[in-house]
């Protein structure tokens, strides 16, 4: 884990309210695993707020030495990363936390994004491809409307199969992405064997149950406000079977039925 | 002119500099390694220990406000024996002082707890958390008032001979009174502040942001609060003070030892920035050299002495 400013190269607007930034961070990019996340701020002078902010890593160039975040603008601490230009440095601390396990004997494996949960799912889903060709990669990526659904064509590229879900229905299914997923694992050609989540907690609760319902393994990742992101202050502490446990250092990947929904 | 001497005396204790970290914001000296490991600091102060494993509260458990953050931990820990079983051995391996904070529900537990670690030649020092807003027996009720403040200093006082350091609340209406009440027991050195309680609603959900309704506060939001009372102590008693409470500059630290503090304790400030001792080290050297003084010493209370 380290500690650095790193140049902004590039700051995207990807859709209304979401960024894609890119920085120069390569101790950070050489460290980093899918999963795991980077407590990001805007300066070292600001105290207000004051704080730093989680965020999963979306992708890494390893030859470049650069780590691209997406966020999506929701209070004063996103609002104000996105107002940074190419050239200002970010106070990053990370790759901190737990990455995803490739579930070893899995073959068809089932990746379930909600919202802004689909970052770190496409790095799972890049680094899956490279190391276990052989696996079956599937996104349900669920969101509320058509804009909120970011980075298909990457997606695209990675030649993921994308089943897309809106609650408003302007895009894809309408509803829920877990029923989406349930449909095409039942009605699909072959059921999935390993789940891999990442999105709002009503959507992980209830991963976490089909999980258990039709016992399939997988994993899930958790949000929860921050303070050190180092697992010293015990602040970002969730209920599981063995207790409180910190997202920033057991987690934020947990297996899935470890975690008390 | 060779460097300045940032050596301090707290208590009994020779501090290398007159930096420590909260109670409660450093664990027990593991999880910032990379940043800012034991040997950095003046003297370790150690996340809160009690004689049972205590689960702390249920989440969320902390929250932002401005230019500060609420806490309602819940003083979690892993008991007594675990601490000395997990935490000792590691701290061990650094020459840096260790200030064990001690938290109870009753004060027997208080004095258990010093009873046992007295035993442990690692331990240099005891910090007693009379005011942890957090917990609904124990804690701060212990630290409101002068009477059980004294009384809790006396236990554990009867069962030690290592220097003691009381925290003190700020959550009460007279500080002084208890800080003079808690040196005639006994006491050798004061911590101030614990966090101020306070707390933050969600309009959406229509109910308290914290799983525990209340949390202390902390950060800069409290320093001029935090320095305005070991001012006001500093002038009252005797003993040597810890100044805490949302100190994340070379100004702030310099602030509190003006003001009349031994030594300063970094807690909300190493969240935002984990380097933060170092730099202040630095910094406060550098002040003395530009200010013409040879010793940290020197500038001690020196607003008032
Ligand atoms: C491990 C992890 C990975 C994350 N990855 C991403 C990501 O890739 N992209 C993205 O857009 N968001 C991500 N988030 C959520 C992101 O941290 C919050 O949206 C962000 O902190 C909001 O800050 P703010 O100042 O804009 O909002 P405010 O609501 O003003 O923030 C106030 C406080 O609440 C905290 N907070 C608010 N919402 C959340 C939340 N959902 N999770 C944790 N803390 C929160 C803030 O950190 C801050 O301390 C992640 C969260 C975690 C825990
Ligand atoms: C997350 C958190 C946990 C804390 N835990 C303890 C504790 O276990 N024991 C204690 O005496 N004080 C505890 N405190 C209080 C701090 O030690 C310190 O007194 C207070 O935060 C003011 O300093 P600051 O503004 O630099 O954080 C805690 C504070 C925070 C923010
Ligand atoms: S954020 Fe401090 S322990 Fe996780």
């Amino acid at each position: 884990m380290v500690q650095t400013e790193a140049v902004m190269l590039e700051n995207q607007l990807l859709a209304p309210g979401y960024h894609l930034i890119r920085v120069a961070a390569p101790a950070i990019a050489r460290a980093a695993q899918p999963g795991q996340f980077l407590q990001v701020r805007r300066s070292l002078l600001t105290e207000d707020p004051l704080l730093s902010r989680p965020i999963s890593i979306y992708r890494v160039d390893q030859a470049r030495g650069e780590v691209s975040l997406i966020f999506r603008i929701v209070g004063r601490g996103t609002e104000l990363l996105a107002q940074a230009t190419v050239g200002d440095t970010l106070g990053l601390l990370g790759p901190a936390g737990t990455a995803f396990a490739k579930g070893e004997t899995a073959q068809r494996v089932a990746l379930i994004a909600g919202g802004i949960g689909m970052p770190p799912l496409y790095f799972f889903a890049h680094r899956l491809k490279e190391a276990a060709p052989q696996k079956d990669l599937t996104l349900f990526y669920g969101a509320a409307g058509a804009t909120d659904l970011l980075e298909l064509t990457a997606w695209q590229a990675l030649q993921v199969p994308v089943y897309t879900a809106t609650m408003d229905g302007s895009k894809g299914a309408q509803g829920l992405v877990t029923d989406l997923f349930m449909t095409e694992h039942q009605g699909g050609r072959q059921p999935f064997d390993y789940l891999v989540a990442c999105g709002p907690e009503p959507m992980l609760k209830a991963v976490a149950d089909l999980g258990k319902s039709l016992g399939i393994p997988g994993q899930v990742s958790l949000e929860a406000h921050m303070a050190c992101g180092v697992g010293a202050c015990l602040g970002c502490v969730c209920q599981t079977k063995q207790g409180y446990q910190r997202v920033c250092v057991e987690g934020p990947v947990f297996n899935l039925g470890e975690v008390t929904f | 002119m060779g460097e300045p001497r940032m050596a301090v005396n707290l208590a009994g204790l020779k501090l290398s500099n007159p930096l420590l970290p909260a109670s409660g914001t450093y664990g027990y000296g593991k999880e910032y390694l990379p940043f800012c490991g034991p040997e950095v600091w003046g003297a370790v102060v150690t996340k809160g220990v009690s004689l049972e494993r205590w689960p702390g509260n249920p989440p969320p458990r902390i929250y932002e406000t401005p230019a500060g953050m609420l806490n309602a931990i819940g003083l979690q820990n892993p008991g007594v024996q675990h601490f000395m079983e997990e935490a000792l051995p590691f701290l061990r391996q650094y020459q840096t002082p260790v200030i064990v904070n001690i938290v109870g529900k009753t004060i027997e537990e208080y004095a258990a707890v010093a009873e046992i670690l007295s035993e442990r030649s690692e331990v240099k020092a005891f910090e007693l958390n009379i005011s942890c807003p957090n917990v609904k027996e124990g804690g701060i009720a212990f630290g409101t008032c002068p009477e059980s403040a004294a009384a809790v200093t006396k236990a554990v006082r009867q069962v030690t001979n290592l220097p003691l350091i009381v925290k003190l609340s700020p959550n009460v209406t007279d500080i002084v009174a208890i800080a003079r009440s808690v040196e005639a027991a006994g006491a050798d050195g004061l911590s101030l502040i614990n966090t101020l309680l306070g707390m933050a609603i969600d309009v959406k959900k229509r109910q308290p942001v914290l799983a525990n309704t209340m949390g202390g506060l902390s950060g800069p939001a409290i320093k001029p609060v935090a320095l305005r009372m070991v001012w006001q102590v500093a002038q009252a008693v005797q003993i040597p003070i810890i100044g805490m409470g949302g100190i994340t500059s070379t100004q702030a630290a310099l602030e509190f030892i003006m003001a009349g503090a031994t030594a300063v304790a970094i807690g909300t400030g190493l969240f935002k920035d984990p380097r933060l001792p170092t730099k202040i080290i630095a910094g406060i050297k550098g002040f003395l050299v530009e200010e013409g003084f040879q010793d940290i010493n020197e500038i001690r209370g020196i607003t008032w002495r």
